[in-house]
């Protein structure tokens, strides 16, 4: 049984200046419910028209940290309005594939898509997936970006490398396919004294060795022109296909949930990359994740405790003149050396990176309620072949999936409370079945749930007396009222557990005729 | 004021083609309209924010107003292939605002920049900067700028810690103890070689020609240099002087980052010569340097910064050299900083960090200045106290909002764009 919490409030000013002003418009307050157009439903977006290849867009610090501190507070952080609904997302309030996301995609590589194959030229070019990656070119000419992992610590970095990535396109976003390879130094070639320094300056990194050579991931480049890294707030005005701003895309503020679950306290805009794929002036650009060697908490190792200088509010450090002591974080230790820091318990609802993403910060309840949802649905193929991929330790592999296994449980439990989470599954006859998405997931009892369903008109006026249906199952009917059956509806639902109601709503739009009722929207 | 909201039907009002999600309008929860009346009065910051402030920090991506080698780990973090067109911003209490714009282009190692700010037809700045970078893990950089200034309503109140009292000041009767106003108009072309030669250490190599012309500010009367200084008491009052100074720098910072606090050691010599073109005025040695310990108390990012800075300047045989050629503390944050031949600063700062990229500070400078380096004196000491907040990126600082108070008075300080010269270099003064 999952009840919710008391949600944090944006606590400024202007929030409670909004609050004294919406006071003194009494007689609006009345909830509208939005307003959807009839026609067919959006199942796939093409954005995949030809564009002439993109200028290159360079992630800059200076940049970033004007922007991310002097511009976006006043877009981001004061703001009477709610943010807005997400822009990439069809009138079932579902993400349809794009160029942003591919749920079908995949688990196991094409059988055209393979290791790299010898002799690897090295090419004199700083990686995407790593500033310490090499970048070689193999036999056939496609570019692979090589990684070695610490001494010590075998499969730390490359195996993250790898399942990060199964798990990226498990959740149906793009991430490059990786594979672990053991490569003997004789295997590389240059054509050029900087490529030369290059490969010298690599091969003595300290690395894990095993019998035969090094232990290697070796991600391919997706066959494209990388054009830089993808902005977190507008769109990219070079590209005609880009019409969603990026700080309103469910696939970027999802990922503040996606980024929580594998543990990617590095996430951020240097993490994401554009790809125009197809010759010049014929392609389009795909969005692509990379840096999972960062993921599972690989960077969070820590033999000793330290102090955690970061910890503490701005005001608190501004009061005390940041004399206060550090807060301690404690060691963190990984059960096994070729994982990180990735304990199996999490806190929902806490996770953030910084400097912040436009994304993360904008990121509404209906949309943590999809990233749950795409968590639930990631296939046990991604488990079953992508951990034995990283070629780990039985026993680490074991542990890596146990931990992923209950934090995706925790993120999902935690976001089911955030909205009513049901979804809509076939309209039959007058009846609108429903399906509760916690209940199938085991984490509420259909025998202490209910729903209240109120019917409303476009204008949020009453069309019918409201409901409260008792839950089946998983699946639950709402039928009509037989003296509602021309014009637009709108099915209120709230779901109530265990006596508790919970705050919002989920809106299903329905446009019945005598005998049969279409759905034409649904927000959560 | 409740707005009413009509049904249209979806026949009528349909959604972009485009759009995904077929929406005709949003939903509308209770007291949106109120909300949405704020939201709008949101607008005039916003839209201040959006084109003054946060363009003019792109500018430094690439330029400082000092010479700095950066660190080979810096460079991973720069920007490349753009041209930006960027406004500048830089505002102080008692001082004209500058605002301006900015062009920089950055492709692989070489980088361009072009400011123009033009105020009025006598307050205004252009200038021109060409860079070439060489070398990776140990840089080194050639430098070429061009520099046009205008500017009126300048102040020179006399040589020496109290002017007033200091008998190579001669006043105009009536006048004594006054600042005479003048317009400056100053031309520089700067050549300069900068090279990281080992990872703490910098040598920095400069040559420049300066043309100074000072004339009267057109909108005094009766408070110009000639109303408020006898003949010769004020050399380079309406005249030109044309100089060529050549510097060679040594600095060592073994700070690891340059803008978050960071603990550390910053020590740096300079010395330099300069000749007047014309052999009107005197050649001059200049020499100086600053000592600066940053040393971290409690926390790793709260750093006790105290600092010393002196310039000398000696000028050689008998003729005069102008007032403007002085040494002062350039580093001063308050009013009533003073110039002459040796010039001393002693700072002591506090900062420390609020959270990532912002840190705050307190500081207290103390400046005097003296005829030589024996006849500096602890009296009469010009000072200043404050404290302010700063954004910064790992290299650089990117804004600054403060407050410092001097007997002179209060300064308010808000600069977005290129990082404060402070010590900077002599060449930049």
């Amino acid at each position: 049984m999952i009840l919710p919490r008391a949600r944090a409030l944006p606590i400024t000013f202007v929030a409670a200046l909004a609050a004294l002003v919406a006071s003194t418009t009494a007689g609006c307050g009345r909830y509208v419910p939005a307003l959807f157009a009839d026609r067919p439903t959006v199942t796939v977006v093409r954005d995949d028209k030809p564009i002439p290849v993109p200028s290159r867009t360079f992630f800059d610090e200076r940049e970033q940290i004007s922007d991310v501190y002097l511009r976006r507070p006043l877009f981001d952080n004061v703001r009477p309005l709610d943010f807005p609904t997400a822009g990439d997302v069809n009138a079932l309030d579902e993400v349809p594939p794009s160029s942003w996301y591919e749920p079908e995609q995949p688990v196991l590589s094409p059988p055209s898509v393979t290791p790299p194959a010898p002799p690897l030229l090295v090419i004199d070019e700083k990686g995407a997936i790593a500033d310490d990656a090499l970048v070689v070119r193999d036999a056939r000419g496609l570019r692979y970006e090589l990684l070695v992992d610490p001494p010590e610590q075998s499969g730390l970095r490359t195996g993250a490398e790898v399942i990060g990535g199964y798990l990226m396109r498990g959740l149906g976003l793009r991430a490059p396919r990786s594979w672990i390879v053991t490569l003997p130094d004789a295997i590389f070639t240059t054509d050029s004294d900087k490529s030369s320094a290059r490969l010298s300056s690599w091969l003595k990194t300290s690395a894990a060795l095993v019998e035969g050579g090094r232990r290697v991931s070796a991600t391919l480049w997706p066959g494209g022109i990388d054009v830089g890294v993808t902005r977190d707030y507008s769109v990219r005005h070079d590209d005609p296909n880009d019409k969603v701003p990026h700080r309103d895309r469910r696939t970027l503020r999802a990922m503040r949930i996606f980024a929580h679950w594998i543990g990617w306290n590095s996430f951020g805009l240097r993490t994401t990359r554009d790809v125009y794929v197809g010759k010049p002036g014929e392609g389009h650009l795909l969005h692509y994740f990379v840096g999972m060697s960062q993921t599972m908490g690989t960077r969070d190792v820590q033999p000793e405790a330290i102090y955690d200088e970061e910890a503490g509010s701005i005001g608190w450090k501004l009061l005390t003149l940041g004399l206060a002591r550090s807060a301690v974080q404690p060691a963190r230790h990984a059960p096994f050396p070729s994982l990180g820091y990735f304990p199996p318990e999490l806190e929902p609802g806490t996770f953030d990176v910084n400097p912040p993403y436009s994304p993360f910060v904008r990121m509404q309840p209906a949309d943590e309620y999809w990233a749950a949802k795409r968590l639930l649905d990631v296939p046990n193929d991604v488990f079953r072949m992508g951990v034995p991929a990283a070629n780990l330790l039985p026993a680490a592999g074991d542990s890596l999936v146990d931990a992923l296994q209950q934090r995706r449980q925790l993120l999902v439990a935690h976001a089911m409370i955030g909205v009513t989470p049901v979804d809509v599954t076939a309209s039959v006859g007058r009846a609108i079945w429903l399906r509760d998405r916690a209940i199938a997931a085991g984490l509420a009892e259909a025998a202490t749930t209910q729903y209240e369903v109120a019917f409303l008109a476009e204008d949020g006026s009453e069309r019918a007396h409201g409901r409260r249906i008792k839950a089946v199952g998983e699946l639950t009917a709402i039928t009509l009222p037989a003296d509602i059956l021309v014009g637009l509806v709108v099915l209120n639902i709230r779901v109530v557990r265990a006596g508790f109601r919970w705050s919002r709503s989920c809106d299903v739009h329905v446009l019945p005729d005598r005998s049969s009722a279409r759905v034409i929207g649904v927000r959560h | 004021m409740c707005a009413s909201i009509s049904y249209a039907p979806a026949s009528l009002a349909e959604p972009d083609k485009d759009d995904i999600g077929g929406m005709i309008r949003p939903a509308s929860p209770p007291g949106e309209n109120g909300r949405a009346l704020l939201d709008a009065l949101l607008f005039i910051p916003r839209a201040i924010v959006q084109v003054v402030v946060l363009a003019s920090t792109a500018t430094v991506s690439f330029f400082e107003d000092q010479q700095v080698v950066p660190r080979a780990e810096s460079l991973l973090r720069s920007n490349d292939g753009t041209l930006r067109v960027a406004p500048t911003i830089s505002l102080a209490s008692g001082l004209r605002p500058d605002v301006g714009a900015r062009m920089t282009s950055h492709v692989g190692s070489f980088g361009s920049m072009l400011r123009v700010s033009i105020i009025d037809p006598d307050y205004y700045v252009t200038e021109a900067r060409l860079l070439k970078s060489f070398g990776e893990r140990r840089q080194t950089q050639v430098i070429v700028e061009g520099y046009q200034q205008r500017r009126s309503g300048q102040g020179f109140a006399g040589v020496g810690q109290t002017p007033e009292s200091d008998p190579r000041n001669v006043f105009v009767p009536g006048r004594e103890g006054q600042s005479g106003t003048f317009l400056e108009n100053r031309q520089r072309v700067i050549l300069a070689l900068a090279t990281r030669f080992a990872e703490d250490y910098e040598l920095l190599l400069s040559t420049s020609y300066q043309r100074r012309t000072l004339e009267n500010s057109p909108d005094t009367s009766g408070e110009t240099l000639a109303d408020t200084f006898a003949p010769g008491s004020a050399p380079g009052a309406n005249d030109r002087s044309e100089r060529a100074y050549s510097e060679v720098a040594l600095r060592r910072d073994t700070r690891a980052v340059r803008g978050p606090p960071a603990a550390g050691l910053l020590l740096e010599a300079y010395g330099g010569s300069s000749q007047d073109v014309r052999n009107k005025y005197a050649a001059a040695l200049h020499a100086g340097g600053r000592a600066a310990w940053f040393i971290s108390v409690v926390r790793k990012t709260s750093i006790i910064n105290p600092r010393v800075t002196l310039d000398v300047v000696a000028p050689l045989g008998d003729r005069p050299l102008p007032f403007r050629e002085l040494a002062y503390a350039s580093s001063f944050r308050g009013v009533g900083g003073r110039v002459d031949r040796v010039a001393a600063l002693a700072s002591l700062d506090y900062r420390w960090q609020l959270r990532k990229y912002v840190a705050a500070r307190l500081f207290a400078d103390a400046t005097t200045v003296a005829p030589q380096v024996s006849e500096l004196k602890l009296t009469d000491l010009a000072w200043a106290v404050g404290a302010g907040v700063d954004l910064h990126s790992t290299t650089t600082e990117i804004g600054r909002l403060g407050l410092a108070y001097s007997p002179g008075g209060i300064q308010f300080i808000l600069v977005f764009g290129l990082s404060d010269p402070g010590f900077g270099d002599r060449q930049h003064r």
